[in-house]
């Protein structure tokens, strides 16, 4: 019998520990992708997403719909993600744009590493708030309404946001997709 | 990348894109095995700190006993239709178990002894419903859930 989430989460509050580490091995690929994507290198997406696995631990009792535990995670990790983007650091900040192409280079530089490089390069250039909405809605498949709940922002902004992203991906790569 | 006929190059670019974006993360965050890790020492330390605690108690002895205590009794009430009502906060670790409000006269309310300190709180209404304190200020909360702020001065 598969344990929900939310029976997971029951187990946490009690104070079980272990119930915790199913959790976040069940959603782990989704975190990693999400702070790996919205930071652009491995070493802050690492930071952060310690960071959110902490605070959410110690925050447990304060999730509200234990059925919809992913969802209060990646609020979470996203809100830690923001923090480190905001940080007056400039140095940190031009790594988001390199390191995360250096990251998808396949060292024999296979035609799929250098699609995945150019995908990374635009997305580097994104605003924040354009790629946190579309990474969240097409590559972490979440509503509009759930990440308007993560978020903030108002259903309206978020469409707007991920089709401009959208419209800057199929303007930034429709070249090399077609060679 | 070959164009399926039917379907407008555009959609077939973002579908690639996405599916490069699900597929293409580098192996090695360890960030879960370093929370699970820090997680699981802070409560090795939290047994060992009860323990240490203990002994210093005992240790300190009766002298703790005629030292000034700074602690005031702060007492938390709300209105509120329901049949349970607990308070949360900085105090007690956001615990839902340690402080449950008594009800008289259609009133909860339960009285703390605090140290002096700012403290943020909420009223956690059946276990599901979470309540800011009306008489006392809002503060922010990075979880998005209702919270007061209350000051008990030296």
């Amino acid at each position: 019998m598969i344990v929900s989430d939310a029976d997971l989460v029951a187990r946490v509050r009690r104070g079980d520990l272990a119930a915790y580490a199913e959790l976040v091995a069940r959603h782990r690929t989704s975190l990693e992708r999400c702070a790996y994507h919205l930071l652009g290198n491995l070493e802050d997406a690492e930071d952060a997403l310690q960071d959110a696995l902490v605070r959410a631990y110690r925050a447990i009792d304060r999730c509200r719909q234990p059925e919809r535990f992913r969802g209060w995670l990646l609020s979470i990790l996203v809100n830690r993600c923001r923090t480190r983007l905001a940080r007056p650091d400039p140095i940190a900040r031009d790594l988001v744009a390199s390191t995360a192409i250096d990251h998808a280079a396949a060292p024999d530089g296979t035609e799929r590493a250098s699609w995945r490089e150019e995908i990374e390069r635009a997305l580097a250039t994104l605003s924040p708030d354009q790629r946190e909405a579309f990474l969240l809605r097409h590559v972490e498949d979440l509503t509009y309404e759930e990440i308007a709940a993560l978020t903030g922002a108002s259903v309206p902004a978020l469409k707007m946001r991920v089709n401009r992203a959208c419209e800057r991906l199929r303007h930034l790569l429709e070249d090399v997709y077609r060679a | 990348m070959p164009d399926t006929p039917g379907q407008p190059a555009s959609d077939q670019l973002l579908e690639g894109v996405i599916e490069a974006l699900r597929d293409g993360v580098p192996p090695g965050n360890r960030g879960p095995e370093r929370a699970l890790a820090t997680l699981a020492a802070a409560r090795r330390r939290g047994v060992q700190v009860l323990a240490a605690a203990a002994v210093l108690i005992l240790a300190l002895g009766v002298a703790t006993l005629w030292r000034p205590d700074r602690s005031r009794s702060v007492r938390f009430s709300l209105n509120a239709s329901a049949s349970r009502v607990t308070l949360v906060g900085d105090f007690n670790d956001w615990n839902r178990a340690a402080d449950p409000l008594r009800r008289h006269d259609g009133e909860w309310s339960v009285t703390l002894r605090l140290p002096p300190g700012r403290y943020r709180y909420a009223f956690l209404v059946d276990g599901r419903r979470w309540m800011a304190d009306q008489r006392s200020p809002a503060t922010e909360d990075e979880f998005d859930t209702p919270t007061s702020v209350i000051t008990v001065a030296n």
